[in-house]
Parts: structure tokens; C-alpha cells; sequence
């Protein structure tokens, strides 16, 4: 600040020195022409008190102008200080105030360019917040997981997917990357990036949200020494899920209906070539061709009852006592629970009164009891319980057999799925079961869940409202 | 002077992206090991067992890197103990790669034998836990958060009681049933392996607290005394 006093001083000191000499220089030309004409003598009229009169006057005269100038400065100071505020409050993006100027003014023109200025920069910046509202949001909401990194590795802009797939939350704007993420395979995708700058592209299997992804890392060049990665991430669970559930389906049932007509083919080929003469092996073959035939029914009549539960969801309830009603449906498992050796619990009060469509329900926990033995070891155990709590009611069928794998575990709810194939096609069974299960729990307003551990045991519980919703009950009535 | 600090940082940078990528695949590591002996799934094992030589190559080149950066920088004070955790702190989580590899080798050997259910809901547990454990240390380290540090070293505790849970439980059905000797002894000994990655996991708190404060602890010293 002192300094641009200083040089401020210098500078009008400056002015005035200059100012004096070039006065002081015309007024003794002026004086010389003057006295030239009036014929006096030179040397007589040139004297010091001349000199010094006309240094004064000079200096006078000088001054005047300096000021003058200083004046005018000053004013054009002030005009010019309030344009730039103006500016400056445009740059800062706060609503400048009006300067008024006379038409007259040199600035005039330069005035009413800001305000053409000011105006076009509203304009701008309306439309931009716009823009990065709708854009940021978009991200935000955008199902496909999204990372931007700045070419530090910090965190630029991350969206919801992401930290969804990733299984943390990854919106942590300015942290470096790698502190954050914790899936190496991704990591080392980004890093590719950054040393090859080249985009890459990758399927990666997630694991702390077990999901599969397709994953994209983009290179984007912004400036000559700027860039932004790009990570996108596209959730394809559900499409390999599909994709794995179509081939099952069509393999599967291949297999299973194909089993039962081979053998029918075979042993009547087999009849029809002359083995029909002989009485015993014509006994026994028609015993085999006629048990194959029952388990293609059995199959068919999976099939169809998948299908028609899809095309009819009404209810026929009534009222049954739940403990009884297990009771009675466990006589008909007597055969398999001595052979196996299996001991039962029934962990059910009894007076447990509920509404309920008793053929589903019949079909529901069959099926988790005959898993239940069929799964299990010798000498096993299964406990059945069920109670009636504020406003829902449950049964649930635990066991202590093989168990099922955490990654399987909503996969058995799949037609035709099978956890061991091996195994699963010794102890028989369509791989239907479960399937159908969901389906009829699902159309009397319930829910299946299953909690189990490999070499533990499972537990599926089946949970229904005690008062069922208004559609099914109007489906009832009419 | 400002080059060569600007160097220095760049190494520093290089340094901290594959320790923390080297967290990432110990982490993945011992929450595979986990799932895999869980769900007895031997293909998930044999898949961990491969991935650890990407973790122990890793903790070569962070050593080089490390000795590199002290011999040409020779760095002090906080740039120094940073480059000395790193060195630290990596062998400790190699450490925990290996053990997530031994649970893994356990786990192929298992398969088939017969099992203790009780005692297969411990070790899940516990595993989970160890888990998250590991997950925490490797957010306490990059944060350099003294508090979580702490915090994790204390909690470290409960992976010793549940060692000794399942130790005593595995005895107890081992005297009644020869036939559980087999898959019993591995039971111990995988419950072993993962106190001991909480021992490690307790190594890298005493590191950040170190980084922190410049001073060497011993937390929870008392707790290998007790077993």
C-alpha cells in the first residue's frame, strides 16, 4: 500500500516537473518572439528576475493543470471503481447493483456491456444448475453403479448403485480410492486405467454382495494433463441368473422325462421282441414299465399343478386345529421314519385354531417333511413347531441333516433345481417340490423362508397372517 | 528440494495404492476361506489357496519398494514412520493371507468326514467376525484412526474366549464320539488360525498407533498369557 502511495506521489511529481519545463519552455519562446518585435535588445530584456517571473508563472500554470488532471482522475477513478464492483459482484454471483451513467459518459458504453454481460451470465448459470441438478440426479438414480475418480485417485462422484454393489458406502467424495474399495479385482481394473489409459472391460463377481457384474473402467481425457476415470458397474445377476435357470429348466426336464420313457421303451422293446413268452420276466418287466409310467405322472402332475396355480388362486378355508392336523398328516410318513430311524418333535400348543385352505397347507408341509426325512441323516432328528403369534401364524419344519449352502439357499425354491445332483437323484423325487411349496404359500398370502448350515441342518418356516388380505377373501365369496 | 519431496510423495502414493490393494486381497482372502469352510465348499478353497502367491508377491514388492524409498530418500520423522508401518504392517497382513490359506487346506481335507454341528455355528460365527475384524483394521489404517485402533485391539478379546469355547466343546465330543477325532482336531485347529489373525489384526492397531503418537504399545498383552 505504501508503495503505490509512493509511486502514486512519484508519478505526480513527475507530471509537474514535466509540466514546468515544457510551460516554462513556450512561455520563453513567446517572451523571445515578443521582445523581437518590439526591437528591444535581447540581452537586455533576457535577466534573472525574468527567468525567475517566468519559472513562477510556469510553475503556476503547471500546478493548475496537475490538479486539473487529478480532478479529472479522480472522477474517471471512481466511475471505473464502480463498473468493477459491478464485475466483481457478477464473478462472485451476487446480484450487482444499477450504475447509472450520463449517455455522455466514455464509459457509457461500457456499462451497458456489462449489464449485457450480466444478464447472459444469469441466463448461463440458470440453465447450467439445471443441467447438474438433472445430471446429478440422474447418476444418483441411475441403476447402474457409478465411480468417478480424478486423476489423483481421489473420489470425484460415486451414486447410490455403487455403494449398493459394493457392499459399503463409497460416496466419500475426496478420499483416495483404494481406502475405500475393498474388491481387489475392480481395484486392479482402475489401476489398469491409470497406467495404460486405455478403457477396460470386465465381468466381475462381487462378493460381499454375492452379485455378478459386467464392469466397465473408462478412460476420459478432459485437458492436455487432465483425465477422469470411469467405473461403471452393470448389475447382470438376475440376466445369468435366467439365462443359468432357462438352460437348467430345458436340461432338466429333459433328463427327468427321459429317464422314466427310456425305460418304458426299453423293457417294452424288449417284451415285444419275445421276452413276452416268459412269464416271469413278463411280470417283471410290466411292474417296471408301470412304475416308470406312475413317476412320469407324478412329474406331470407337478408340472400341471405349477401351471395351475398361476391360472387360479382361490381358497377354500376352514378351520383346523393345527397340532391335530399335523398329527394326522405325520401318520402317513410312518414307513419312511422307521426305516430311517428318525425321531420326531412336535412343538405345537394344542388349541391352535386357524383358517387356512387345508388342502395347500397339507401340500406345503408334506413336502418339508418328506424333505426334511429325505435329507437327513440316519437316526436323525426333526423337530415341527408352530404357534399363533399377535397377527400371524407359523409352522416350521427343522432338521439336522445335510444342510444347504449359503449360495444355494434361494436357488432350491427353483423348478427343477437340485443342490447335489448326485445324491439328490439317489433319494428320487421330481425337484419340483419346493418349487410348488413357494407357489402355494405365496397364493395363500404367506411367506417361506429358509435358514440352514452345511452339516448343521435346515429350518424352513412358513409364516401366514392370521387374517388373510380382502382379495382373496372377495375371490372366496363370489 | 520441492522435486525431490514431490518424488518422495509420488513413492509414497505408489507405496499406499498396493498396501491397500494388498488389504483388499486379504480381506477378499479370509472372507472367501470363511464362506468356503461354511458352505464345505472345495472349489472356493482351492481358488483362495491360488490367489495367496498375488498376496505374498505383493508383500515382496511392497519390502522393495520400502527399502528402496529409505535408501534413496532416506526419509524422517512422520514420512519415516509412514514407509516403516507400511514395511511393518504388510508382513503382519501376509500373515493373515497365509492362515486364510491353512483354513482353506483344512477345509479340503474335511470334506466328507463326519461333522459337529454346534461346533460348525462357532467357527462360522467366529470367522465372521475375524471378518469384519480384518475389514476394520485395513478402514482404522487408511483413516489413521487411533480410536477404531484401540477399539479393535480390545475387541480381539472375544476371538480368545471363542477359541476356548470351541475348544472345550470339541474335547467334550471328541471323548464321546471317536468318529468326530478327525473333523474335531481340524475344528481346533482352524479356530486357532482365525484367534491368531485377530492377534495379527491387533499387530496392525499397535502400527497405526505407532504411526499416530511415533510411540511402540503392546495392546491387550495379557490376553496370550490367559490361554
Amino acid at each position: 500500500m505504501d508503495i503505490v502511495l509512493r509511486v502514486k506521489q512519484i508519478k505526480i511529481i513527475k507530471t509537474f516537473c514535466s509540466d514546468v519545463v515544457i510551460i516554462f519552455l513556450f512561455l520563453a519562446a513567446i517572451f523571445l518572439l515578443v521582445i523581437q518585435q518590439s526591437g528591444v535588445a535581447v540581452r537586455h530584456a533576457w535577466s534573472f528576475e525574468t527567468c525567475f517571473l517566468l519559472l513562477v508563472t510556469a510553475m503556476i500554470l503547471a500546478a493548475v493543470d496537475v490538479c486539473g488532471r487529478f480532478l479529472r482522475f479522480k472522477k474517471r477513478k471512481d466511475e471505473l471503481q464502480l463498473l468493477n464492483a459491478r464485475l466483481d459482484d457478477i464473478i462472485d454471483g451476487r446480484k450487482p447493483k444499477h450504475v447509472l451513467l450520463d449517455p455522455t459518459d466514455p464509459y457509457y458504453e461500457l456499462s451497458r456491456t456489462i449489464s449485457a454481460v450480466q444478464s447472459m451470465k444469469n441466463d448461463l448459470s440458470k440453465s447450467f444448475v439445471t443441467q447438474q441438478r438433472g445430471y446429478f440426479s440422474l447418476i444418483e438414480y441411475l441403476t447402474i453403479g457409478v465411480l468417478v475418480l480424478d486423476q489423483d485417485r481421489k473420489i470425484y462422484l460415486s451414486n447410490h448403485a455403487m455403494s449398493d454393489l459394493i457392499g459399503r458406502e463409497m460416496n466419500l467424495k475426496g478420499q483416495i480410492y483404494v481406502n475405500v474399495l475393498r474388491t481387489y479385482e475392480l481395484s486392479q481394473l482402475i489401476e489398469k486405467v491409470y497406467q495404460d489409459k486405455q478403457d477396460q472391460h470386465v465381468e466381475i463377481k462381487l462378493d460381499f454382495s454375492a452379485k455378478i457384474v459386467d464392469a466397465h473402467v473408462v478412460y476420459v481425457p478432459v485437458s492436455e494433463h487432465h483425465f477422469l476415470v470411469m467405473a461403471l458397474l452393470y448389475d447382470i445377476t438376475e440376466l445369468k441368473e435366467i439365462e443359468r435357470m432357462q438352460m437348467d429348466f430345458v436340461g432338466n426336464v429333459s433328463h427327468e422325462l427321459k429317464t422314466p420313457i427310456t425305460a418304458i421303451t426299453g423293457f417294452s422293446e424288449t417284451l415285444l421282441q419275445g421276452a413276452m413268452n416268459d412269464p416271469k420276466a413278463l411280470n417283471e418287466f410290466l411292474n417296471i414299465i408301470h412304475q416308470e409310467s406312475l413317476k412320469l405322472t407324478e412329474l406331470v402332475e407337478d408340472i400341471l399343478s405349477l401351471a395351475r396355480i398361476d391360472a387360479s388362486p382361490e381358497l377354500k378355508l376352514v378351520e383346523i386345529d393345527l397340532r391335530q392336523f399335523l398329527i394326522e398328516l405325520l401318520k402317513s410318513f410312518r414307513p419312511e421314519i422307521n426305516k430311517k430311524e428318525i425321531q420326531i418333535y412336535i412343538e405345537i400348543p394344542s388349541g391352535c385354531v386357524v383358517q387356512v385352505d387345508q388342502n395347500k397347507l397339507r401340500h406345503v408341509v408334506n413336502n418339508l417333511v418328506q424333505n426334511a426325512i429325505k435329507y437327513n441323516n440316519r437316526k436323525g432328528k426333526v423337530w415341527l413347531k408352530g404357534t399363533i403369534k399377535k397377527d400371524f401364524w407359523f409352522i416350521s419344519v427343522t432338521d439336522n441333516g445335510y444342510g444347504i449352502p449359503k449360495d444355494e439357499k434361494d436357488r432350491i425354491f427353483e423348478r427343477f433345481y437340485r443342490i447335489d445332483t448326485s445324491r439328490s437323484r439317489q433319494n428320487g423325487g421330481t425337484g419340483l417340490g419346493l418349487s410348488v411349496v413357494r407357489e402355494y404359500v405365496e397364493a395363500m398370502s404367506g411367506k417361506i423362508t429358509v435358514e440352514s448350515q452345511v452339516g448343521v441342518g435346515s429350518t424352513f418356516t412358513v409364516t401366514f397372517p392370521v387374517v388373510l388380505p380382502k382379495k382373496e377373501l372377495n375371490n372366496e365369496a363370489e | 528440494m520441492k522435486e525431490l519431496r514431490k518424488t518422495f510423495n509420488n513413492e509414497l502414493n505408489k507405496m499406499h495404492v498396493r498396501f491397500a490393494e494388498m488389504g483388499m486381497m486379504t480381506h477378499e482372502a479370509i472372507f472367501r476361506s470363511v464362506k468356503a469352510f461354511v458352505d464345505h465348499d472345495k472349489e472356493l478353497s482351492r481358488e483362495v489357496i491360488a490367489r495367496d502367491q498375488a498376496i505374498n508377491e505383493c508383500e515382496n514388492e511392497l519390502e522393495k519398494m520400502t527399502l528402496e524409498v529409505i535408501a534413496l530418500y532416506q526419509p524422517v520423522t512422520a514420512d519415516l514412520r509412514d514407509v516403516i508401518t507400511i514395511l511393518k504392517a504388510s508382513s503382519d497382513i501376509e500373515r493373515i493371507g497365509d492362515h486364510a490359506v491353512s483354513i482353506c487346506h483344512a477345509t479340503i481335507k474335511m470334506k466328507g468326514s463326519q461333522r459337529i454341528a454346534a461346533v460348525e455355528v462357532e467357527i462360522a460365527k467366529m470367522g465372521d467376525y475375524t471378518c469384519s475384524m480384518v475389514e476394520q483394521v485395513l478402514d482404522a489404517y487408511v483413516n489413521r484412526d487411533l480410536e477404531a485402533a484401540y477399539k479393535l485391539a480390545k475387541e480381539d478379546r472375544f476371538l480368545d474366549q471363542e477359541l476356548k469355547k470351541i475348544r472345550s466343546l470339541c474335547m467334550k465330543v471328541m471323548q464321546q464320539e471317536p468318529d468326530a477325532v478327525f473333523s474335531g482336531s481340524y475344528y481346533i485347529s482352524i479356530a486357532t488360525y482365525l484367534e491368531r489373525i485377530g492377534d495379527y489384526v491387533t499387530n496392525v492397531c499397535e502400527w497405526i498407533v505407532f504411526l499416530q503418537l511415533g510411540e511402540i504399545v503392546e495392546l491387550n498383552p495379557s490376553a496370550r498369557n490367559e490361554l
